[in-house]
């Protein structure tokens, strides 16, 4: 492998995966700046409805896209470039297996990311039937006038997405089950590879059917096919648009949607596991329990997908199957929440920003999840549905927790990406003002939506009931700014740090995987003349080795 | 040596996930065409030309003639193969100037679209299989797995578009 020279090969059009990865995280950085600037507007809308700042199909297609642009741009784009800077890395191998479908993967997904944005500047502006496109509010002019220029492009930019994610997996997918040094059996991986491997699975699995749901809504919205479409009634006019159902679109949708929420949520949870330990200086509690609860969670994710769906009319006995499906998952998933805790139990905690991070992201799991039984259950969602509550869950699930995780991964590998330490001072203050806004944000979603507080809607005012709601709107408001400007903290920590970052050392947290094996940053080719060997698992903490308290993968002797 | 081997293996793990990710996509199509029958709304089924059965044998005339390619790799073999999935391109032209001709068309009804639909892709999965054998050293036994795997969907497509 011959090292790169020239600016382009080795910055623009690398095919070093470490390079690859840092560039999706630039990536998902800037695209967080574009929805977290979305979010602000809404806030702002939410807060001083009878301004006239925005037009209510404005303040739809902001909704829109803040969700489209977060889930699909920032939190994947994050969650790929950390699989692509950590896969070979920790696997102990050079690079992907196919590294130049590797750089096609993030070349294709910028195209993607600039047709989103270039959406707001479409005749009509961007698309705003929801991150869930739901027809006939994606394919109907006349009823939503983003569904013309806008959707066009926000499905072109979604299939972009797609095929780069799919590029993304195979390749993840090939690395981990190929490429392992020697004597890393699947049983030895540290947890986030395993997180990745069952995210990517999941993934490749589910984006098909959404695939195929847009492309019956492509054929709906041109070719005058009307799977989804139905005759009705607009502006006092009788649309013919056929006999279809938007019913179908809504169970195409969301077999994605719902394992789409594990694809982001299980890797970010998994690499709790490799953190915690490095500032507990004990094995994590409960490896292969955890490993098989995540092929259990990825299983049943993949079948609980009504639960999005119980006002839709359907039948109650189905709404009873997913009801029960869906607190079933709860088990398996309690598992490496609790294992999280377990490991976290009466330790004696190393001072550090990542542990801050961690503790946080233990904390969301728990508030999400206890919000999520109240919606997986049929009976109690029938209140909950299209309230805030719902939005609080999902943004404290899919939300809080990936964003504290992302954080606690980038603060944590920093060192191994840039050679030197974040700023632990600012590092504190940045978590601060983030972890505190966010979780107290979406927790007081939670009250408002139990007050009734219905979501989507650009002027809440407007239903007497929401005036003892309204009260905590500006809070969140003001909460919401803070968020965003504290985020600056994290920029600015992020690009000084690259220069004058103290020195960080091969192994500066003192942790037992492979990446730790070699320089900080890590050269091209990852590890010197030999890949390293392997010769126990990832978590040989609390041993006595010398001075050293812990034994790395790679070391021999002691089994 | 090695790395020949590492590299087949990386092939077969990246062809089982992009087969499993295809059989995904056709599997969601099925799944929305069953879910579309079993609602209330008004279901209106198009006939399905008797060519397109006839045109399953050319089909699996492909599928073994891709096989004999697998076994040895000749250009006579290798053209064969392409000269029968081309004919089967130019059949499934054939079944939709029929269905037209019927008066049926990609929006007369949820069926019609459907088999439109679905035919149309499974011709594009099929000119995929076709662009693998343009390939003059391609890895013949994934290229074969391919067909026949391909065989197998449109069997299980065409059959659930006619009888369900």
């Amino acid at each position: 492998m011959d090292e790169p020279r020239s600016f382009w090969r080795k910055y623009v059009f690398s095919v070093d995966h470490k390079m690859i990865g840092i560039q999706y995280i630039v990536l998902a950085i800037l695209m967080a700046l574009v929805a977290g600037g979305l979010a602000l507007m809404i806030r702002a809308q939410l807060a001083w409805p009878n301004t006239g700042m925005f037009k209510p199909e404005a303040y739809l297609s902001y909704v829109t896209m803040h969700g489209t642009l977060m889930v699909f741009f920032v939190i994947s784009p994050a969650i790929s470039g950390l699989a692509n800077f950590l896969l070979p890395l920790q696997v102990g191998t050079r690079d992907m297996a196919y590294p130049v479908l590797n750089m096609l993967s993030f070349w294709t997904i910028v195209p993607g990311a600039l047709l989103m944005i270039a959406s707001f500047f479409m005749p009509g502006g961007a698309a705003s039937a929801g991150w869930t496109a739901y027809p006939p509010l994606s394919a109907v002019e006349s009823v939503n006038p983003g569904s013309g220029w806008g959707q066009t492009l926000w499905l072109l930019g979604m299939a972009l997405f797609i095929v780069s994610f799919t590029m993304g997996g195979l390749n993840f997918l090939t690395t981990i089950l190929n490429m392992r040094a020697k004597g890393l059996s699947m049983m030895r991986l540290p947890l986030t590879v395993w997180g990745f491997l069952v995210s990517t699975v999941l993934g490749l699995l589910a984006f098909p059917p959404l695939t195929a749901a847009a492309i019956m809504l492509l054929f709906d919205r041109h070719g005058n096919t009307s799977f989804f479409l139905t005759d009705m009634v607009v502006n006092d006019q009788l649309m013919a648009l056929g006999n279809g159902t938007p019913l179908l679109f809504q169970h195409m949708f969301w077999f994605l949607g719902h394992p789409e929420v594990y694809v982001i949520v299980l890797p970010c949870v998994c690499m709790m596991f490799d953190i915690i330990p490095a500032f507990t200086r004990r094995p994590v509690f409960g490896y292969r329990p955890s490993v098989y609860s995540l092929l259990v969670v990825g299983f049943l994710s993949m079948i609980v997908w009504g639960h999005h769906m119980f006002v839709t009319g359907m039948n109650p006995w189905v709404g009873k199957y997913f009801s029960v499906a869906t607190v079933i998952i709860t088990a398996p998933f309690s598992v490496l929440g609790v294992n999280l805790l377990a490991s976290l139990w009466r330790a004696k905690l190393r001072p550090g920003v990542p542990m801050l991070w961690c503790l946080a992201v233990v904390s969301a799991i728990g508030f999400g999840g206890l919000g999520g039984l109240f919606l997986g259950t049929m009976t109690s969602d029938i209140y909950f549905h299209e309230t805030y509550f719902v939005v609080g869950h999902f943004h404290l699930m899919i939300g809080t927790v990936t964003l504290l995780s992302i954080f606690a991964a980038i603060y944590y590998w920093y060192p191994k990406m840039f050679g030197r330490m974040l700023n632990e001072k600012l590092g504190r203050w940045h978590f601060w003002l983030t972890a505190l806004p966010m979780m107290s944000i979406f927790i007081l979603m939670h009250m408002q939506g139990l007050g009734g507080m219905v979501r989507r809607t650009f002027d809440t005012s407007v239903y007497a009931y929401n005036e003892t709601n309204a009260a905590l709107t500006i809070p969140i408001t003001i909460l919401a700014t803070a968020l965003f400007v504290g985020q600056f903290l994290f920029l600015f920590n992020a690009i000084r740090s690259v220069r004058h970052g103290e020195e960080a050392g091969r192994n500066p947290w003192q942790a037992t995987t492979l990446e730790w094996e070699t320089e900080s940053p890590a050269p091209h080719g990852n590890f010197g003349e030999t890949l390293p060997t392997v010769h126990r698992w990832a978590y040989d903490y609390s041993v006595e080795d010398g001075d050293r308290d812990y034994v790395s993968q790679a070391a021999e002797g002691r089994a | 040596m090695t790395v020949s081997i590492t590299l087949d293996r990386h092939r077969r793990t990246l062809f089982a996930a992009i087969m499993a990710t295809v059989a995904m996509l056709f599997v969601a199509f099925a799944a929305a065409y069953l879910e579309r029958r079993a609602m209330p709304q008004e279901w209106v089924r198009i006939p399905v030309p008797r060519l397109a059965w006839l045109n399953l044998l050319v089909l699996a005339a492909a599928s073994a003639a891709v096989e004999a390619y697998r076994r040895k790799g000749t250009a006579a073999r290798r053209l064969t193969a392409l000269g029968v999935a081309g004919l089967f391109v130019v059949l499934q032209v054939v079944v939709w100037m029929q269905c037209r001709a019927a008066g049926a068309g990609l929006a007369s009804s949820a069926h019609a679209s459907f088999f439109f639909i679905l035919s149309g892709l499974h011709a594009l999965h099929l000119l995929g299989g076709m662009a693998a054998l343009l390939w003059r050293d391609g890895p013949r036994p994934l290229i074969a797995a391919y067909w026949h795997f391909l065989g197998f969907v449109w069997i299980g497509l065409l059959s659930m578009m006619t009888f369900a």
